[in-house]
């Protein structure tokens, strides 16, 4: 959490979505654009969205930070922030309350620099020289994933896309750290894992580093990859065959991964053990990368003559032959009906994995999955048919998330899996109980299934519309799909605001089942726009899709965040608890959701209500305290003042409720849960009607 | 001199282009006659945002909305960012 200090930041009672936070590494400290010269034009959200288009076409970027709140125990001087997932440093800080922006601070952020741990994958080691092979960093701190577009392009910012070199360190050909660069760098799992591709090269002990958003790991000696030693195959050449023993002939030593040109050819020798001679070439270079160096013969006799190499360091190797690598090609579930896009998080399921060249029980190593392959152990592989299936018991895991896996056998390693398997989403099976006063302050017991216990208990978190933030379709068609209540044909329930059903329609990638339902209702009602984006119009798609995930991102963002208890209980196999403190609120059908884990995933709404309010007396208040009113202004015959006491009145913030008396609205002079105090002007006639509403 | 008193409040046009929720939120406050007919002085509650129109409860009977001039609060301004180092994950 972030806490700005400073000036006019408002009072406790204002909504989230009135109180913003914007930083930027782009920002100026004392900034002020969006505000024009006199002060008077506030900074709209409009502007700010301009602005941030014109600060990343700028090579910066600008974050809003998730949620802004000013505390009751400081209000109009202190907001805290959650801030957004993301990476970099020199972050000034502007605010916008109500409206009204502020210049930007002189204090700075910054997120933590990348930590690099390890890299792995196909080109972690052994990589052919030629690069331009897969290898991925291991490490924390790497910020978000790396949005690519429809063709798989990198989409992104120097500001905002990982880059990563490598060398060796203390290089004794004297080239100087770092000396190759990595192409095509992006997370892939957010925060812990990078993918680049890699540069051509030669050599071992190569040393990485990355650098995101400006911040570098620096050189960490256990990161390390190499290329793979130089193969020799073949001699050409004059010198190659009946050569003449006075030496100085050519020979071209054909291969691979002899490094690109420029390589150093640290030294060819060539000879016979049994003939006990060995004689060491000379002018050795790389004549076309990666397959040919020249050499000269030295002086010399014999035959039988064999070549050895060493480039960059490393020895060569004689030519070898391979088996294929392991290739997944889909999977299916040993644990009775479920399918493995409906994994528990709990683990203990039984996955079947088909491909090939997965060999025979004594080659197989290990099985892993993850968002990129890797992260997860599966438990209790075995090969379940030579070479084409295999047999693993998942672990606890996050749900929701999508997962690839790897299959390592003879030590040769799968590439990830295209097909993947998924943890259930979570899902909430009730609410207890589901309805509390308006002042909070019980405990409410979640029960569910899939909500991650088993694999990270302190992932669950609680969102909870308890003010009745943005009642309107986007809420109220959430509730329509999760309860299933929508199929083909059916139109009926379908919102007003197309814009937004449809945005909302085109969301959930992830969430096929809740995408399907809202398709079909939009195929079936005819709407052109649903059509047009399931019919090939991939950018109109987008757009929706876009706007769709910064609606929901914006309406989650403003949520209640009520606390999880510290008690989280696994009741068995299957069977979550959670509990959570009831926050004050008011009103009925309030949206209770869980998000679980960085990836976020949501689980289905539950409704929970706020007991309605109940008058329990009515009293005029013989205090005779004027407040705010001087006693002599007072028309006595004509006013009163009147104390409401009763249950559930709610805490009065943000007009959450309201008091007529024959029907007309009346000002109130304070308001709590269980007591209003108004000033009516005139008594009540014998039949007025009193009403009060929250 | 009968009480009177400030009702003031955003217009909901302008609340709506901001945010995209609408809101009319008044507050009010007493004022004090300082010019008997013709000028009344009040003390603005406290608050946040910008175009504030005004309306005034004299006696049983209210003004209508004063628009040509709106009101509004300062504009927030940042002194000091505590915590400096963001864990770059969502802290959830």
């Amino acid at each position: 959490m972030i806490e700005l200090h400073g000036e006019n930041f408002g009072p406790a009672s204002l909504g989230p979505q009135h109180v913003l936070a914007f930083y930027s590494s782009a920002y100026v400290a004392g900034d002020d654009a969006g505000v024009d010269a006199v002060g008077a034009a506030p900074m709209s959200l409009s502007l700010i969205a301009e602005q941030r288009n014109a600060i990343v076409a700028n090579d910066g970027f600008v974050y809003q930070a998730l949620v802004c709140q000013v505390p009751s125990t400081g209000e109009h001087e202190i907001m805290l922030c959650e801030p957004s997932a993301g990476t970099g440093m020199g972050h000034h800080w502007r605010v916008a309350v109500a409206g009204l922006a502020s210049a930007a601070s002189t204090d700075t952020t910054r997120y933590r620099s990348p930590m690099l741990s390890s890299v792995s994958g196909p080109g972690a080691v052994n990589a052919p020289t030629e690069g331009d092979v897969s290898i991925l960093l291991n490490g924390d701190f790497f910020g978000p994933v790396t949005a690519v577009d429809d063709e798989g392009l990198i989409v992104g910012t120097a500001a905002t896309l990982p880059s990563a070199v490598y060398g060796r360190l203390n290089d004794t050909h004297g080239r100087p750290w770092p000396y190759f660069v990595a192409s095509s760098c992006r997370v892939v799992v957010a925060h812990v894992q990078i993918e680049c591709k890699l540069d051509e090269g030669s050599g071992d002990k190569l040393v990485w580093a990355t650098t995101i958003g400006g911040q570098t790991s620096g050189p960490q000696e256990s990161a390390v990859s190499s290329y793979h030693p130089p193969v020799i195959s073949l001699y050409r050449g004059p010198g190659s065959m009946l050569a003449y023993t006075n030496g100085s002939q050519i020979v071209d030593i054909e291969g691979r991964n002899f490094g690109p040109i420029g390589t150093p050819v640290d030294r060819a020798v060539y000879g016979s053990e049994e003939l006990d001679v060995e004689f060491d070439a000379t002018e050795c270079f790389v004549l076309t990368a990666h397959e040919l160096v020249r050499c000269l013969t030295a002086v010399g006799a014999g035959e039988g003559l064999s070549w050895r190499m060493t480039v960059d360091l490393l020895n060569s190797v004689s030519p070898t032959t391979s088996y294929s690598p392991p290739l997944i090609t889909a999977f299916e579930s040993d644990s009775g009906s479920l399918p493995v896009g409906e994994l528990s998080t709990d683990g203990g399921d039984w996955v079947l994995i088909h491909g090939q060249n997965f060999s025979v029980a004594e080659h197989l190593q290990e099985v892993t999955y993850g968002p990129a392959g890797i992260g997860f152990t599966a438990l209790n592989c075995s090969v379940y048919e030579d070479h084409f299936t295999l047999r693993c018991l998942t672990v606890p895991g996050p749900p929701g998330q999508a997962m690839k896996w790897i299959v390592r056998v003879g030590g040769q390693a799968s590439p990830p899996s295209a097909s993947i398997t998924k943890y259930a989403p979570p899902r909430v099976l009730a609410a207890n109980p589901i309805s509390g006063p308006t002042s909070g302050l019980v405990t409410v017991q979640i029960t569910g299934t899939n909500l991650g216990l088993a694999w990270n208990p302190a992932a669950v978190a609680i969102r909870f519309n308890s003010n009745g933030r943005m009642d309107n379709d986007l809420s109220r068609f959430l509730r329509v799909l999760d309860s299933g209540g929508l199929q083909a044909g059916e139109t009926s329930g379908i919102p007003a605001d197309m814009t937004r059903y449809l945005q909302l329609a085109l969301l959930g990638g992830e969430d096929g089942a809740r995408s399907a339902s809202a398709i079909r209702v939009l195929e079936a009602a005819g709407y052109p726009f649903a059509l047009s984006a399931y019919s090939g119009d991939q950018d109109a798609a987008d757009a929706a899709r876009s706007n769709a995930e910064a609606t929901l991102k914006e309406w989650v963002a403003g949520l209640q965040r009520p606390r999880v208890a510290d008690e989280r209980i696994l009741q068995h196999r299957g069977l979550h608890q959670v509990d959570f403190v009831l926050p004050e609120g008011f009103g009925t059908d309030r949206e209770l959701f869980l998000s679980i884990g960085q990836s976020a995933a949501l689980s289905n709404v539950a409704l929970v209500d706020f007991v309605a309010p109940e008058i329990l007396n009515i009293a005029p208040d013989r205090r005779l305290e004027q407040f705010g009113i001087a006693a002599d202004s007072l028309d006595a015959q004509t006013s009163l003042r009147l104390i409401i006491e009763g249950t559930n009145f709610c805490n009065g913030d943000g007009g959450c409720g309201a008091v007529r008396i024959d029907g007309l609205p009346i000002d109130s002079w304070s308001w709590s849960h269980s007591e209003i105090v108004v000033l009516y002007r005139k008594d009540p006639s014998e039949d007025a009607s009193r009403e009060h509403t929250v | 001199m009968p009480p009177s008193k400030l009702r003031y409040g955003a217009q909901s046009s302008v609340v709506a282009a901001q945010d995209g929720s609408p809101s009319l939120h008044l507050e009010t406050t007493t004022c004090v006659v300082t010019v008997a007919h013709s000028e009344i002085r009040c003390d603005a509650k406290q608050g946040a945002g910008h175009s504030i129109v005004a309306t005034i409860d004299v006696g049983q009977q209210r003004s209508i909305a004063f628009s040509n001039t709106t009101l509004r609060y300062m504009r927030p301004s940042i002194t000091k960012v505590v915590m400096s180092l963001l864990n770059e994950s969502n802290p959830d």
